[in-house]
C-alpha cells in the first residue's frame, strides 16, 4: 500500500533541516547513488540499532517497536493489517523487558535516548526520529514501569501518534495530552511551557512594566440577576449514585454528536432570529467542522439533521443564501458519501432511511456524486447500496446515465449497465448496444448478465450472436448457452455457417460439441435436418468434407438432447463409421440420452 | 492476531480521525512563518544597526517587512508574545521551528540576554518608526545596572510603549513544585488569572482567534489544585484581597472556581474537569466583543455573542462544542434543556452574581444567595447539581461575613467540611467582640460553645 497522504503533509509541515544526515542502521546495506521512492516498510526501518548489554538492546527494541508503531499510521491506511504487526511487536517487546529488566526509564536528548547511561536509540534524522520527536516536543524523560497494561501503551501510542501528526496547535499540546491522559505506569518529565527565571536578578517574573491589554466588562454585566423573593432551607443530603451516573452520561463521548448537532441548530437558529449579533459568515467555519466531524464519524443521522437545521435557516442575505446552498452540496459530495456507505453494513441491501432523506432534501447533483462513488468505491457492499440509491434517478435522468457510460471506465461502465438492468431494461438494452463495442471481457460478461432478463429480440439476439464470437470462450459457452435456451432463430443460420467455417480450421471439439448443443436449442427441426446432412453425407465426396469430423461431432451433441428415434440412429450412423476417438463421444452420447430418457439431466 | 490488538488499532485510527478533525493545521503553520520572519528579520536589523544608523535607507525594506509580519501576527494571534527559552522561540506559545545555525532563535535570545530580557510582548502592531527605535534598543549596549528596566525605560522613551520587555525564561518540567496545589502555588495561579483571563479578553475583544491554551492549561492547574480543600478558602482570601482589580477577570475566576467544585462532586475526570474549567472561564466572553460604538452587548445577547467570539477559533474539538454551548445556555433555565456544564456553570455564575463584591457591594451574603437560589431548584438550576454544590458549599458558604454569639465578627472559610459540619465553617475572625482586628485568628465553628449569631451582608 502506497503512503498516505498523511504522510506527505507531514513530511511537509516538518522543519526541513538544510543537512539532513539520516544515520544508517548498523547493518543495512549501503544505499545507491540514487535510489526509487522508499517503501512503507523501508520507512519504517531505518532507525539505528544501538545498546550493549542485552538491556539496553532490549530497550532499544521497544523503542523501535514504538517508534515504528506510532508512524506506521502515516504510512498505512489506520486499517491496514499492516499496522496490527506493529502493535503485536511493541505489546509483546514491553511486555518482555517490563518482565525482565524491570523499570524503562528513557533520557530524552536531541537525537539519543539513553537508558541505564547507554544510548539505546540514535536517529539523526529529524522527520524519523522518535527522540528528536519526543526533545522538540518538550520530553525530557520518559519512563515506563511494571504494570504497564495495553491500555496503558495505547494511550501512549495515540499520543505519540496525534503529536506525529502535528495538530491541535491551539486546543491542547503534548504536555495537556499527557495530563489528559492521566497515565498510571507511565510518567513523564516534560516541558510544561516557559516559566519567569527566578535566578533572573531583576526578578521581574517574566514582566517587566508589561502593560496588558485589559478589556472592562459593562458595569452592569450579567444584570440583573433573578429576582428569587422566596428562601428555602438547604441541608447537607446525599445525592444518589443513579442520578450521579446520569448526569455522568451526559458528558460521555458518545454525547458529543448530538451536543455538536445541537449547538449547530442554536447557532443557525439564532442567525435567523438575531442577525444583528451573529451572522451566517461567523458560524460557517464551524458548520463545516461538524459536518466534517459527522461525517468522518458515520453520523448519517446527525448530518440529516445539520443539513435540515441549514435548509431551514432564514438568511437575509444572497451572500449567505449562496454560502449556505455550497454548505448544503457538500453533504452529498462523492466524498462524502464514500464516507457514509462506509458506515453501512456489510450485509445491508440498502442504504439506510437518513441518507435517501438526505439525497432527497438537499440541492446539488447527486446523480453525478453517485457515479463518482460508484466509479471509485472498492468496497462490494458499498457499492451495492450506491447502485441502489442511482436507481432512484434512473427514472428521471436515464439519458445523462446513459450518456455517462460513454466515457466510463469498464468497472463504472459495468456498474452502471447494472443498474439500468435493475430500473429501464429499454436503456439497459441501449446501453448494452452500446457496449457490447468494447471488446472487453468484464463488460462482456456483464452483458451475458443484461441480455438474460431482456426479452429476446432481434436486437438481443444479434448481441448474443456477437458475444457468441467473443474471444473468451467463457463468453463464448455462455452467449450460445443463452441462445439454445432462449431458441432464437434468427441465430440458427449464423451457426450453422460458422460451424462449417471454422470446422476445417481452428474450431476445438468442445466448441463444436456447445454449437451442436445451441443449434438443438435454437431449432430442433431445423437442426435435425442439419445434422442428418452431417452424419449422413451423401454424394461421393460427402464423407470427405473439410472438418466433417468437426461437423459430425457438433451433430452428436446436438443429438443428444433431440427426441425421437432418428436421433439415436444419426449417432449410432455416425458411431459405425468413425475414428476410435469420436465414436468414443458418440458412446458417450448414447448413454447421456438414455439417462435423459429416464428423467436424468445430460 | 488477538481482538484487543484489533481493537486497539480501532481505536487508535478513530483517535487520530478525531484529533484531525480538530486540527487548526494552517494557523500554527502560519504563526510559525510569521514567527520564523519575525526572528530573522529582527536579527538581521540589529546587525544591520551595528553598520548604519537606524535612518539609513539599507533599514527600509526590512523594516518595512518587519511591520507587515507584526500586523499579520496581531491580526491572526492578537497581542504578540515573543519568548526566547533555551535556544526555542515560541510566539503565543506555539514553539517556532527553524534552522539555529542561521539567524535564528539563539542569535536573538543572545542579543536579548544582554538586557536580561527573554521576550518581547507587543500590545499593538508598531510603525517603521518605532521598528528603528526598538532595532536600536536591542543592539544598544546593556545597561550596566538593572538593565532590564534600563530597556524599559529607553523605550518608553524613545515611543514605543507597545512593547513590553519580558524577563528570563526557563523551561519548566513536570515534576516541579510549580505545578502543585501547594497553598503558595494557589495563591499564585489564582493571581496569575486574572491576568491570563484580562489577555483572553483583550484578545477576544479586538476580534482575534481565541487561543484557548494558556486558559487551559491555567485551568489544569486550577483542576490539580482543587482537588485539596485548601481550594476554596484560599480563593476566598485572594477575592478579598484583590479589590480593584479586574471585577471582570475576577468573575470569571470565581465561576471556575465553582463549577470545577461541582464538577468534582459530581465525580467528573480531570479532562472533563479541565474542560468545564475553560468553558467556565469563557462563559461570558460575548461581554468582550464590542460594536462599532465600542459598547459590549447587552446581557440578552452576551451569550450569542460569546459564541461567535469563540466560533472563530478553527478545528473541531469537543472542548469547543461545550464552551459555545454554555456560552449560548449559561443563563437558561431547565425548561430549554441547557447542557450539562450550562447547567453547572448556571449555579455557579448566579451564585457569584448574587455574592460579588461590587462597588456597592454584594447583592446578598453567599448564605442568603444559597436559599434565595434553593427556591429556584428544578426550574432554574438542576436539583442533583445543586445539591452537590451545597454539600460543598454548606449553610454558610465561603465569603459568608458572621456574627457569632459571642459577638465576634467572622468570615466563612470552609464550606461544608461534611455532613455534621454543614452549618459549622471554619472561619476568619475579622473583628472582635470588642472591635480590635485580630492579626490572624481562625475560629472553628464545629468545636463547643462557638456559635453563629447571625449572618451579615458584606458592604464596602
Amino acid at each position: 500500500m502506497p503512503p498516505t497522504s498523511a504522510h506527505n503533509q507531514f513530511i511537509g509541515e516538518c522543519y526541513a533541516p538544510r543537512v539532513s544526515t539520516p544515520t544508517p542502521p548498523v547493518d543495512a546495506p549501503v544505499p545507491e547513488a540514487v535510489s526509487a521512492a522508499p517503501t512503507p516498510e523501508e520507512v519504517l526501518a531505518g532507525e539505528a540499532r544501538v545498546g550493549g548489554s542485552p538491556r539496553a538492546l532490549a530497550a532499544n527494541g521497544v523503542i523501535l517497536a514504538l517508534s515504528r508503531a506510532a508512524r506506521s499510521f502515516l504510512i498505512y491506511e489506520p486499517s491496514n493489517e499492516a499496522i496490527r504487526v506493529f502493535l503485536e511487536n511493541l505489546r509483546r517487546t514491553a511486555h518482555d523487558f517490563l518482565e525482565q529488566h524491570g523499570e524503562l526509564d528513557l533520557e530524552v536528548r536531541p537525537f539519543e535516548l539513553v537508558h541505564g547511561g547507554e544510548v539505546v536509540y540514535l536517529d539523526r534524522d529529524r522527520e524519523r526520529s522518535v527522540a528528536f520527536r519526543l526533545y522538540r516536543d518538550g520530553v525530557r524523560r520518559l519512563t515506563l514501569r511494571p504494570g504497564l497494561d495495553w491500555h496503558e501503551l495505547l494511550k501512549l501510542l495515540e499520543v505519540m501518534s496525534i503529536r506525529y501528526v502535528g495538530i491541535r496547535q491551539t486546543e491542547d499540546d503534548l504536555v495537556v495530552l499527557l495530563w489528559k491522559a492521566g497515565f498510571a505506569h507511565i510518567t513523564f518529565e516534560a516541558v510544561e511551557g516557559f516559566v519567569a527565571d527566578d535566578a533572573d536578578s531583576e526578578g521581574r517574573g517574566g514582566q517587566a512594566g508589561a502593560t496588558a491589554m485589559h478589556v472592562d466588562a459593562p458595569p452592569d454585566f450579567d444584570l440583573p440577576v433573578p429576582v428569587r423573593p422566596q428562601m428555602v432551607r438547604v441541608t447537607w443530603r446525599e445525592v444518589p449514585a443513579p442520578a450521579l451516573e446520569e448526569l455522568l452520561r451526559e458528558d460521555e463521548t458518545q454525547a458529543l454528536p448530538e451536543l455538536a448537532v445541537r449547538l449547530c441548530e442554536e447557532l443557525l437558529a439564532a442567525v435567523s432570529t438575531a442577525p444583528e449579533t451573529i451572522q451566517f459568515a461567523d458560524i460557517l467555519p464551524h458548520l463545516v467542522e461538524t459536518r466534517e466531524f459527522l461525517f468522518s464519524e458515520g453520523l448519517l443521522a446527525g448530518s440529516v439533521r445539520l443539513a435540515y437545521a441549514a435548509a431551514s435557516a432564514t438568511l437575509r442575505d444572497p451572500a449567505s443564501d449562496r454560502a449556505c446552498a455550497e454548505f448544503l452540496e457538500g453533504f452529498v459530495t462523492a466524498q462524502a458519501l464514500h464516507r457514509f456507505l462506509h458506515t453501512v453494513s456489510r450485509d445491508a441491501l440498502d442504504a439506510p432511511p437518513e441518507l435517501y432523506a438526505l439525497l432527497d432534501a438537499l440541492p446539488g447533483d447527486h446523480l453525478r456524486s453517485l457515479v463518482e462513488v460508484l466509479g471509485t468505491e472498492q468496497g462490494e457492499a458499498s457499492r451495492r447500496i450506491t447502485r441502489r440509491l442511482l436507481e432512484r434517478y434512473v427514472a428521471k435522468r436515464g439519458d445523462d446515465v446513459l450518456a455517462m457510460l460513454g466515457g466510463a471506465p469498464t468497472a463504472l461502465a459495468c456498474e452502471l449497465l447494472r443498474v439500468l438492468r435493475y430500473t429501464d431494461m429499454d436503456r439497459a438494452r441501449r446501453a448494452a448496444m452500446e457496449l457490447i463495442e468494447r471488446n472487453d471481457l468484464e463488460i462482456q460478461l456483464e452483458l451475458l448478465h443484461s441480455l438474460e432478463p431482456m426479452p429476446m429480440s432481434p436486437e438481443t439476439g444479434q448481441m448474443l450472436l456477437r458475444l457468441a464470437a467473443a474471444e473468451n470462450e467463457e463468453v463464448r459457452h455462455r452467449a450460445l448457452g443463452q441462445l439454445g435456451v432462449r431458441k432464437w432463430t434468427g441465430a440458427f443460420a449464423p451457426l450453422v455457417a460458422r460451424l462449417k467455417k471454422e470446422a476445417p480450421m481452428r474450431l476445438q471439439d468442445h466448441e463444436a460439441e456447445v454449437l451442436g448443443e445451441t443449434l438443438a436449442g435454437v431449432s430442433p427441426e431445423e437442426a435435425l435436418v442439419q445434422f442428418r446432412e452431417w452424419c449422413k453425407p451423401k454424394g461421393f465426396f460427402g464423407g470427405v468434407l473439410p472438418g466433417i469430423g468437426r461437423l459430425q461431432r457438433a451433430a452428436v451433441a446436438g443429438l443428444v438432447v433431440l427426441r425421437g428415434e432418428e436421433a439415436e440412429s444419426l449417432i449410432r450412423a455416425v458411431a459405425e463409421r468413425a475414428g476410435s476417438e469420436l465414436q468414443a463421444y458418440c458412446t458417450q452420447a448414447m448413454v447421456k440420452r438414455r439417462r435423459m430418457a429416464r428423467g436424468g439431466t445430460p | 492476531m488477538s481482538d484487543e490488538i484489533l481493537q486497539g488499532q480501532e481505536q487508535l485510527a478513530a483517535a487520530l480521525n478525531q484529533a484531525r478533525a480538530g486540527e487548526d493545521r494552517q494557523l500554527g503553520q502560519r504563526v510559525r512563518e510569521l514567527g520564523e520572519q519575525f526572528v530573522r528579520l529582527t536579527n538581521g536589523l540589529v546587525r544591520l544597526c551595528g553598520i548604519h544608523a537606524p535612518e539609513n535607507a539599507a533599514f527600509n525594506e526590512p523594516t518595512h517587512q518587519l511591520v507587515s509580519t507584526l500586523l499579520r501576527l496581531d491580526k491572526l494571534i492578537g497581542q504578540v508574545m515573543i519568548v526566547c527559552v533555551e535556544g526555542q522561540v515560541y510566539v503565543n506559545d506555539i514553539r517556532v521551528r527553524m534552522d539555529d545555525r542561521l539567524s535564528g532563535p539563539q542569535a536573538l535570545e543572545a542579543e536579548l540576554g544582554r538586557h536580561s530580557c527573554g521576550g518581547l510582548s507587543f500590545t499593538r502592531p508598531l510603525d517603521e518608526d518605532q521598528v528603528r527605535a526598538l532595532v536600536s534598543c536591542i543592539a544598544a549596549p546593556a545597561a550596566s545596572e538593572r538593565p532590564l528596566a534600563a530597556m524599559v525605560q529607553a523605550l518608553r522613551e524613545c515611543g514605543v510603549p507597545e512593547v513590553n520587555p519580558l524577563g528570563r525564561f526557563r523551561l519548566r518540567l513536570t515534576g516541579e513544585q510549580a505545578r502543585t496545589a501547594s497553598q503558595v502555588e494557589l495563591q499564585r495561579t489564582l493571581q496569575r488569572a486574572n491576568n491570563v483571563v484580562a489577555e483572553a479578553w483583550g484578545s477576544l475583544s479586538a476580534n482575534r482567534m481565541p487561543n484557548p491554551l494558556p486558559i487551559r492549561r491555567l485551568v489544569n492547574e486550577f483542576v490539580d489544585a482543587s482537588s485539596n480543600d485548601d481550594m476554596l478558602q484560599r480563593e476566598e482570601e485572594e477575592a478579598a484581597a484583590t479589590h480593584g482589580n479586574d471585577e471582570f477577570s475576577l468573575h470569571s475566576v470565581r465561576v471556575t472556581t465553582f463549577a470545577l467544585l461541582i464538577g468534582r462532586e459530581l465525580g467528573l475526570h480531570q479532562a472533563a474537569l479541565a474542560d468545564l474549567g475553560v468553558a467556565a472561564m469563557y462563559h461570558d466572553s460575548g461581554y468582550a466583543q464590542r460594536d462599532e460604538s465600542g459598547f459590549s452587548p447587552p446581557f440578552s445577547d452576551h451569550g450569542l455573542a460569546g459564541a461567535r467570539l469563540l466560533a472563530r477559533q478553527r478545528g473541531f474539538h469537543q472542548a469547543k462544542i461545550k464552551r459555545m454551548l454554555v456560552a449560548i445556555e449559561h443563563h437558561r433555565d431547565l425548561d430549554r434543556n441547557p447542557c450539562l456544564y450550562a447547567r453547572i456553570i448556571r449555579i455557579a455564575d448566579d451564585f457569584e452574581n448574587y455574592t460579588r463584591l461590587r462597588p456597592s457591594g454584594a447583592f446578598m451574603s453567599p448564605a442568603e444567595a444559597i436559599v434565595r437560589m434553593a427556591s429556584a431548584v428544578g426550574t432554574a438550576y438542576d436539583a442533583h447539581l445543586f445539591q452537590l454544590f451545597v454539600n460543598r458549599v454548606g449553610a454558610f458558604p465561603p465569603g459568608t461575613l458572621l456574627r457569632l454569639k459571642d459577638g465576634r465578627v467572622v468570615l466563612s472559610l470552609s464550606g461544608a467540611r461534611d455532613a455534621a459540619r454543614f452549618s459549622r465553617p471554619l472561619c476568619k475572625v475579622l473583628r472582635n467582640a470588642d472591635g480590635t482586628e485580630p492579626a490572624d485568628e481562625q475560629v472553628d465553628v464545629a468545636t463547643g460553645g462557638v456559635q453563629i449569631a447571625e449572618v451579615l451582608l458584606q458592604k464596602r
